[in-house]
């Protein structure tokens, strides 16, 4: 065998060998993400959990406002999920966090605008619905509540009929 | 369920349908397989669009509109076959044929096929991107045609789901939902499985066919296996449509440097237009494609050639227009890196590309993302540099450097996100993109193996 023979074996074993550890490292990295740590259950359940509680809701087919509780830290990421969740589930029904004509790309856009809003507030936007939406021991708690339909004035004196926001 | 299922199956079947009619009217098919593949990727490309333009035209996705184009499309094999067909298996290669190096890709394939189907058909949308943007505005299309236009598009408390992106992998999405009736289900994101077994089997025929069936099986098992492929495919987000369109035009634009046949340039144009309606990163890898057709064929400045260019550059045009034509008033209120490109504002940030270039390398040496895959790249370069005097080699190599300069580029004009911020979540996709023209040089400059006398 000549030397260029050799060498030439030498890079075909090498190259035979970088094959191998590419698809072993790729195979082992595939199984490690999917099994090795528990992120992926995680997701599903929570996912899962907010799409049995967002279906719901969106059958009464009213626009919801999501009320967060004090979120700080790695926490505040909650109050994307379940708005960019809700959103999601809801659809063509509209989740409300905030005033409508405000832009929200971050999470900090979202705790800007969610303030305390009052009934009139929130039933001049149609919203049937306002979710409490709080982290109690890293649990996720939702509190739904209706909104009362808003008092409608007419001319013969306010308060005699009003109209609800459920279908 | 049931019933979703085989609407299911029934719509990935149309997509298929449609590839199949078009590929075969489109150029020459040297192999089955690798018209096959291509007319995978294909498929949800022409569906989609077709969709599209009778939601411009004010109808919604429905079946009659699926079903209606894979009529078509049947219509039109019949009437093909009938003038025979240009499918062949008769261009024989002139390398090893063991048969039995099929079984590494077929096994990386299966492997990776596996994840890919188990989150494209099994688990409901869980991905970020996939439910907050992508299966988003599917489910937008589903309810409203783009005419009139629909309030989402203005609402700028969705900002977040990024108005002004383009729609064809949620329209591709849309039609799934269509042929089930309803939007509640996972099995919208089922497209993404025929676009990954489509790129897997146009690259291993494409380098069966140049190189032989040992490199490319090697260089398949390498690409279909890559953690980050495999993670991403089947989630409902746009990376694999991009991917196997941007892989799909690469092979179209080398059988036109091949054979200078003008289907194949027909053929990567309309993949590199559809990888303009998928992302917005498919913008400049589209015009990346047109620059290449210009500088790398042989005769650059014939006639021919320069025609053939601008009709390149006219498919392109007139399939992107309509949608840059209706984004042009959508609020701007999400990251617009197009309007921040200035010179100003290139040379302000210029500091920044030593970094943001630095972090391209470390992703690709990341193990649990791209394996050693761009190593075994470096290192077949290295081995193989005088290959660089191959047309196809720079050509390829031409477009990954201006791919990763477009992309730096977009990092560095960067005004709504932290830089760091948004290249630590995006530049694993960025390197994804990456990766067919990866797999082509691997495949173009694997040394042949000389038996040893």
């Amino acid at each position: 065998m000549t030397t260029s023979e050799a060498l030439n074996s030498a890079k075909g074993i090498a190259l035979g060998f970088a094959v191998a550890l590419c698809i072993g490292i790729s195979v082992y990295a595939t199984l490690n993400d999917r099994f090795g740590n528990d992120r992926r259950p995680r997701e599903l359940k929570l996912y899962g959990g907010l799409d049995t509680l967002f279906s719901q809701i969106r059958q009464e087919q009213t626009p919801i406002f999501l009320k967060f509780g004090k979120l700080s830290g790695k926490d505040i990421g909650f109050a994307s999920t379940v708005y960019f969740r809700s959103v999601f589930d809801m659809f063509p029904v509209p989740v409300l966090v905030g005033d409508p004509s405000d832009p929200i790309f971050f999470v900090e856009d979202i705790l800007r605008i969610n303030l305390d809003h009052g009934d009139d507030w929130l039933a001049g936007r149609h919203v049937g619905i306002a979710l409490s939406v709080r982290l109690s021991n890293g649990k996720l708690l939702m509190t739904p509540r209706r909104v009362p339909a808003p008092v409608l004035e007419t001319p013969q004196g306010p308060g005699l009929s009003g109209h609800t926001n459920s279908p | 369920m049931i019933s979703e299922i085989a609407w299911t199956v029934i719509y990935l079947a149309c997509l298929l349908l449609v590839g199949c009619a078009s590929i075969q009217w489109l150029t020459y098919q040297p192999s089955r397989l690798e018209a096959f593949g291509l007319a995978l990727c294909l498929g949800p490309c022409l569906m989609g669009g077709w969709l599209i333009l009778w939601s411009f035209l004010g109808f919604t996705p429905s079946r009659f509109l699926i079903l209606s184009l894979s009529a078509l499309a049947v219509v039109s094999m019949v009437f093909r076959h009938a003038r025979g067909s240009r499918l062949s298996d008769r261009e024989a290669t002139t390398h090893s044929s063991n048969q039995l190096w099929a079984a590494l890709p077929i096994a990386a394939f299966a492997f990776g096929l596996c994840f890919v189907v188990h989150d494209a058909l099994l688990v409901p949308t869980v991905d970020w991107d996939a439910f907050a943007t992508w299966q988003l505005k599917a489910k937008v299309l589903f309810y409203f045609p783009l005419v009139p236009r629909p309030a989402y598009f203005s609402n700028v408390a969705l900002s977040y789901s990024h108005l002004r992106y383009p729609i064809l992998v949620p329209m591709i999405s849309t039609g799934s939902m269509a042929m089930m009736s309803t939007d509640a289900s996972g099995l919208a994101k089922s497209p993404a499985v025929i676009l990954y077994a489509g790129l897997a089997a146009a690259l291993f025929a494409f380098v069966r066919r140049i190189r032989g069936i040992q490199i490319a099986s090697i260089v398949t098992a390498l690409f279909v296996s890559l953690p980050m492929l495999v993670e991403s495919a089947g989630v409902g987000g746009a990376e694999m449509t991009l991917v196997a369109l941007y892989g799909s035009s690469l092979i179209c634009l080398l059988r036109w440097l091949q054979r200078q046949r003008p289907g194949d340039l027909v053929l990567a144009a309309l993949f590199s237009a559809a990888m303009m309606w998928t992302k917005n990163e498919g913008i400049p890898l589209a015009i990346i494609n047109g620059l290449m057709i210009v500088l790398f064929t042989p005769r650059p400045l014939s006639s021919r050639n320069l025609s053939l260019a601008a009709g390149f550059a006219a498919i392109l045009a007139c399939l992107y227009l309509p949608w840059a034509f209706y984004t042009r008033t959508l609020p701007r209120t999400d990251e617009d890196y197009l309007s921040h490109l200035s010179a100003a504002a290139i040379m302000t940030n210029l500091p920044s590309a030593p970094r943001i270039l630095a972090r391209f390398f470390f992703e690709m040496i990341a193990l649990r993302h791209c394996a050693i895959f761009w190593v075994i790249l470096a290192a077949i370069q290295f081995i193989n540099w005088k290959t660089l005097r191959d047309r196809r080699v720079l050509m390829i190599w031409a477009t990954l450097l201006l791919q990763i300069g477009a992309v730096a580029l977009a990092y560095m004009v960067v005004t709504l996100w932290k830089r760091d911020d948004l290249i630590g979540v995006s530049v694993d996709r960025m390197v994804l993109h990456l990766s067919p023209a990866a797999a082509l040089l691997i495949a173009l400059q694997w040394p042949e193996a000389k038996p040893v006398t």
